[in-house]
Parts: structure tokens; sequence; C-alpha cells
């Protein structure tokens, strides 16, 4: 298969969420040593694209959701090879993200995942019921552009505040923007939690998150 | 029936989360499969079966006087106001409510005379009066329900208290409950007269998909342990904590409501089992605009209609949920809450909690929609009342008297029927144009405003016997002591 045809076959496997594609191509572009840069430029193309259909509401959630997916197999290739040949992987910026309570559907949480991992940036999920300490430490440790918590309502406001103390302890808090979101949230709440901003929903979540970036 | 089937069938390969050990145990004692760590129960279709049979299938529900009850049964329909933790005005702007709100949103359900029963005001319990905020969260609770049967002859659902609210895990639902139904004991003098007339129901919604909350079965074995009535369901969202599918949604909703009936049985006192209302308040989780539940939406209330056909097929009275996505008074609210209420209606759903909702997600409630929504059902109401077909109302005699080309306006026997036959909405506008005009133009929104302004100025609600006023205060005293001392 010829590097041209590879890369738009993947893209299109993104466009339409051909989730069984995705993998095998990827492998494919590996193992006929093309530029893993220029076939990753591929994915992220068809992304963009699969973002601007979703806002205008010519897809829909569950199409939005199995185009991230495939995107992210084919991604997580991609970039092991990238690494490999010691190159730097050109994701928009890197997100850490975690509910600070035991949220029960976490919908909300997944839905920013994958319309972050949609638009290009690399998150870490560190999943629901997160102890302060940990969100500490990873920070530390990965140096993320932003932290994302996420959790419901009333005593949400205390739990933030309680990471960004722990934030400030550790010297950490002027490293990383914070946003949060959860079902209630408001700028009110962010004020008061010392967040940088909030996302009212997923959409709005990404919206901030590039502004935070000064992405446009 | 295929749904039916099919639901048992998920109770007994599924299962469902029950994280609660002393109802893990009797389930087991009466024949489900029980994994303690998974904190998982799968439930054989006898056992189901048996709940269907032995549970109460109708009883009466009250305020504080209990001759102003209602009767929760198949056939009847009722309005609930609805709950919705912000205040909104009509452009849709919100604000937290202060007590003063709160008192005055009762005001104005207490002058809606086709509401039958009043929410939570203004919102469950995330919007506790900021002038509650010092006391112990059980003494918050328990002091706006008795705020709110201070001001409100009609029954009070306070169905969310104790459950909904992260801040309430501070307090225990267990003894929330207790607390809650002992000032109903005080109010009514003993539990055998709250049996007779229950003043709340035992909430328990399932978490969809199949999981059950620990507050929520603390609340639930509280009630079934006092015989007082059950209140199981749930509200799986299509797409997203349900199947795509509206029959596998429903299929799923009865698996889960099935649970919370056995839960409520096997944890019952024999001889005084509680009875049970189902509900259902499933909407869209909306593949557009990525959230949900959207209530008021065509599939919404099919599935809730479905689902309240099935509760009727085994003989339990049915609650609903509808309103409108829509944030603003404008023309989509009204079209949304119309539709849906009068689908609901039509269905034979008994129990409708919309009356002054706004917003996605149950956002809020409106006083200008209160009122609105109180012609709104008078309107409904005529329309399931119907057409009386007997030898007086064929007016026969009267069509013969009156001939060919005349009046029917001066005449006996329209002064006697016009009164029935005909529903006379207090907002919605009849007027003649060149009327309407001199009475300065008002839209629908601009009239509600000017009722609300009035029944806030001149209306007050009969005011509470002083001899339960004494008792409910004593027993808030009591509790606070004991919260204190804590």
């Amino acid at each position: 298969m010829r590097k041209e045809e590879l890369i738009q076959e993947l893209h299109d496997a993104v466009l339409e969420g051909r989730l069984e594609d995705s993998t095998p191509l990827a492998e494919k572009s590996v193992a006929l040593g093309y530029d893993p840069l220029e076939v990753l430029q591929g994915v992220t193309s068809a992304l963009k694209i699969v973002g601007e259909q979703f806002n205008e509401g010519s897809i829909f959630l569950t199409d939005l959701m199995y185009c991230g997916e495939t995107a992210k197999d084919a991604m997580n290739i991609l970039t092991e090879e990238i690494k490999r040949q010691k190159k730097e992987v050109p994701y928009l910026g890197r997100v850490v993200i975690g509910s600070v309570e035991g949220d029960i559907h976490d919908i909300g949480k997944s839905l920013v995942i994958a319309m972050l991992s949609a638009e290009g940036f690399e998150v870490i999920d560190l999943g629901i019921d997160v102890p302060d300490a940990v969100f500490v430490e990873k920070v530390r440790e990965l140096k993320p552009d932003v932290l994302g918590m996420s959790a419901l309502v009333t005593t949400t406001m205390l739990k933030f505040r309680d990471v960004v103390v722990a934030l400030e302890e550790a010297g950490l808090r002027n490293k990383v923007r914070v946003i949060i979101g959860g079902a209630l949230v408001d700028m009110n709440y962010a004020e008061i939690a010392g967040a940088d901003t909030f996302g009212s929903d997923a959409i709005d979540a990404i919206a901030k998150v590039k502004a935070l970036l000064e992405l446009g | 029936m295929e749904i039916d089937s099919a639901s048992k069938e998920i109770l007994n390969r599924t299962g469902v989360k029950v994280p609660n050990k002393a109802i893990l145990e009797c389930l087991e004692k009466m024949g489900s499969k029980v994994d303690y760590k998974e904190e998982r129960v799968r439930i054989p279709p006898a056992l189901v079966n048996e709940a269907l049979e032995k549970i109460p299938k109708t009883f009466k529900f009250a305020g504080r006087n209990p001759k102003d009850y209602i009767t929760l049964d198949t056939e009847r329909v009722y309005f609930v106001h609805g709950i919705g933790p912000y205040l909104v005005a009509p452009d849709g702007s919100m604000r937290q409510p202060s007590l003063r709100d709160m008192q005055d949103t009762f005001r104005v359900i207490s002058a809606c005379r086709n509401v039958d029963v009043a929410g939570i005001p203004v919102g469950g319990t995330q919007s506790t009066p900021q002038e509650y905020m010092d006391l112990p969260v059980l003494v918050r609770r328990l002091k706006k329900y008795a705020m709110m049967l201070d001001m409100m002859e009609k029954p009070v659902d306070t169905t969310k208290q104790f459950i909904v609210d992260r801040e309430d895990e501070t307090g225990s639902a267990t003894q929330g409950s207790l607390d809650q139904i002992e000032m109903e004991i005080a109010v009514r003098g003993s539990i055998d007269e709250l049996r007779k007339y229950p003043m709340s129901l035992g909430f328990n919604e399932a978490v969809s998909p199949l999981m059950y909350l620990p507050r929520n079965l603390e609340k639930l074995i509280v009630y079934a342990q006092h015989g007082l009535p059950l209140f199981i369901g749930s509200g799986p969202m299509t797409n997203a904590t349900g199947p795509a599918t509206l029959a596998g949604t429903i299929t799923l909703w009865l698996a889960e409501t099935l649970a919370g009936l056995v839960i409520g049985y096997v944890m019952g006192t024999p001889g005084n089992l509680s009875p049970a209302m189902w509900m259902c308040f499933t909407g869209l989780f909306d593949q557009r605009s990525a959230h949900g539940p959207i209530m008021g939406s065509p599939e919404g209330v099919m599935v809730q209609a479905a689902c309240g056909e099935i509760a009727h097929y085994y003989g339990f009275p049915f609650r609903g949920c509808t309103g409108s996505p829509s944030k603003a008074l404008d023309p989509q609210t009204g079209y949304d809450t119309a539709v849906c209420l009068m689908v609901s209606a039509m269905a034979g759903i008994n129990y409708n909690v919309s009356i002054g909702m706004v917003g996605p997600g149950e956002m809020g409630v409106s006083m200008e929609k209160m009122v609105l929504d109180n012609d709104l059902a008078g309107y409904i109401k005529r329309v399931m009342n119907g057409i009386e077909v007997t030898e007086e109302t064929l007016a026969v005699d009267v069509i013969d008297r009156v001939g060919i080309g005349g009046s029917y306006l001066m005449n006996a026997h329209t002064r006697k029927w016009f009164r029935k036959e005909q529903y006379f909405p207090s907002l919605f506008d009849r007027r003649k144009y060149e009327d309407w005009k001199r009475r300065g133009q008002k839209d629908a929104v601009k009239r509600a405003q000017e009722r609300v302004e009035e029944i806030l100025r001149d209306y007050w609600p009969e005011p509470l016997d002083a001899d339960i006023k004494k008792r409910i205060e004593n027993h808030v005293k009591l509790v606070a002591k004991r919260e204190t001392k804590r």
C-alpha cells in the first residue's frame, strides 16, 4: 500500500469511526516504515473534521466517541513509534483529569476525555474518587499543562479547594492551569475553589481548555 | 408479555447491585443468589412474582390534615409541583432561592387549585435556605419540612430528602427518615393513623444501569419497617445509562423497578407490608447536545407512558415526570409541557410531576410557570373528564323547544349545565381583540407575572392548627437538642 493511500485509508477510518480498521492500519504503517509523524497528521486532520461535524450537528455523540476511540487506537501505536525514533509527539497539550469523589455515572468526565482526545490533546485519566495527594503527585510527575477535576455538587467546592491548596503547598499551583466541572459547578465555585476556570459541559470544557492554553 | 419476561431474565441473569448487607442476607434467605464481594444479587422470577402479588397497590396520601388526601391507584390522575434547585425568572435567568423565595413559592402553589400535590419548594436538598445553613444537616431538613407543613394544605412531596445531596452524607438517611416519620406520627397522633393517611413516601430510585445506592436503601428500609408507602423505580436515559432502543430502556427500567419492589417486600413486616407506587423519570441523553435527561421529548414521554401501562398491568399506581429543556418561558416550554402532560394524562399516569418546572434536568422552578401550568392542568383535567352522555345532556327536548334559528343563551338547561361543561382558565386569554388591546395587550407571561404579584400581595394559605404546630415545634426542638449534643 502506498503511503498516501494508507494515510487516506486511516483518515477515512477515523472519520467513519471504524474501530476495527484503526490498529491494523497503524501497525501496517509502522511495519512499512512510513514516517509516523506524517501518518499521525492524517489522524489529527480527520479528528478536526469530526469535531467540526459534531459542532454543526451533522454527526452525533456516539459517532464522535467512536471516531475518538478509533483515533486513539491508532495514536497509541503511532506515538509509541514516534518516541522510539526519539522524536516529539505534536500534542496540543497534556491534560491530567480525574473525579475528586465517587461520581456514579462518570459520563461527563468520559465525554470531556473523548472530546479532548479528539481535539488532539494528550489526556491522562486518573479515574474516579481520586485522593488529593494523587492529584498532586501526578501533577508533579507528569507536568501537565492543565489539571481537570470533576465532582458532584455542594461539597465539591471544598474538595476542589483542598486539591488547589495541596498544589500550592507543593509549590505546583503556578505550574498548571486548573479547570473544574460537574453538575452544578459555575464560575463562582471556580473562584472560591481557586481554579482558573470551569466547564459548564463537555463542549464548554474543551473551549475553556483551549482558551487557557491560548490555542485558537 | 415480552417485556415482563425479559426484565425477569435480567434480574435472574445479570442481577443488580445492592450495597446493603442486611438486604442481601434477606434476599439470600428468600432464594436469591448473592455475591457479597460484588454486592450483587440475582433474583429468581418466583420471588419477583411473590412480591408483585403481595405488595399492596392502593393507598392514600395526605397533607397535614388527613381530610386533604388523594388516593393513589391506577385510575386517578393528579398534577404535582415539580422540583429544581433554582428559582427561574421568565427570561431564563436563575438564582439560588432564599427562605423567603421558598415561602413565596409555596404560597403560589397553594393558590393553584388544579395542582394536587406540592413538591419541595423551589428545589431539592441542594437549595437549603441560607438562613438554615448553620444548623446540623438533620435539623435543616426537618425545619424545612416543618416550614412546608406550616404553609401548605396540600400533600407535600418530600421524596428526595436525605438521599440526593452530597451534603446529606454528613447526616444519616436512616436517622433523618426516622426523625421525619416521628414528626409525622406527632402530627397524626399515632403510627396507625399515619399508615391510614401517610404524609411521605420512601423514595428509592435505582441508578441506571442496575445499581441501588446505600442511602436510598437506608431510607427504603425505614419506610418498609414502618409499613409506610414506597416509591420505587428509575430513570435510565436512552443512549447513555440505558439502551438507545426505547424497548430496551423500558426493559431495563422494569428490571430495576422490580428489584426495588422485591427489596421493599423482603424488608417489610408481614401484615403491615408497605404499599408501593412505581415511577419512571426517563428522558433522552441527547446525542446532539450531549447531555440529559431530556424528559420533555417524544421519546421520554412515550417511555414513561409505556412504563405507566406496565405498572397498571401489575395493578400499581405510577408516577411520571416531564418538563421542557427550554430555559425561558417561551413557546417551546409551553409546547413541551402541554404535549407531554397531555400524553401522560391520556396514558393514565397517576402522579404527574411537572408543574412549574423549567429547564433541562429539573434545573429550576418558575412561579410564573406554576400559575400557567395551573391553567394547563385544569385544561387537561377537563379533557380527562370527558363528555357525559345521558338523556338530559343529549338535550333533545331543549333542542326541540329552541327550535330552528333560536338561541340557547337564555335557557334553563344552559344555566344548569354550562358551569359543569365549560372549563374556565384564569390566565389563558379568550378575549376579543379590542378587549385585549384595551387591557394593555398583555401576553401570557405578562399576565402570569401579574397573577404571581397578586397572589404574593393578597393570598395566604390557611394557618396550621395551633396544637399541631406546637407538636411539630417540640419535635424539631428535640431533634435539634440531640444533634447539637453529638
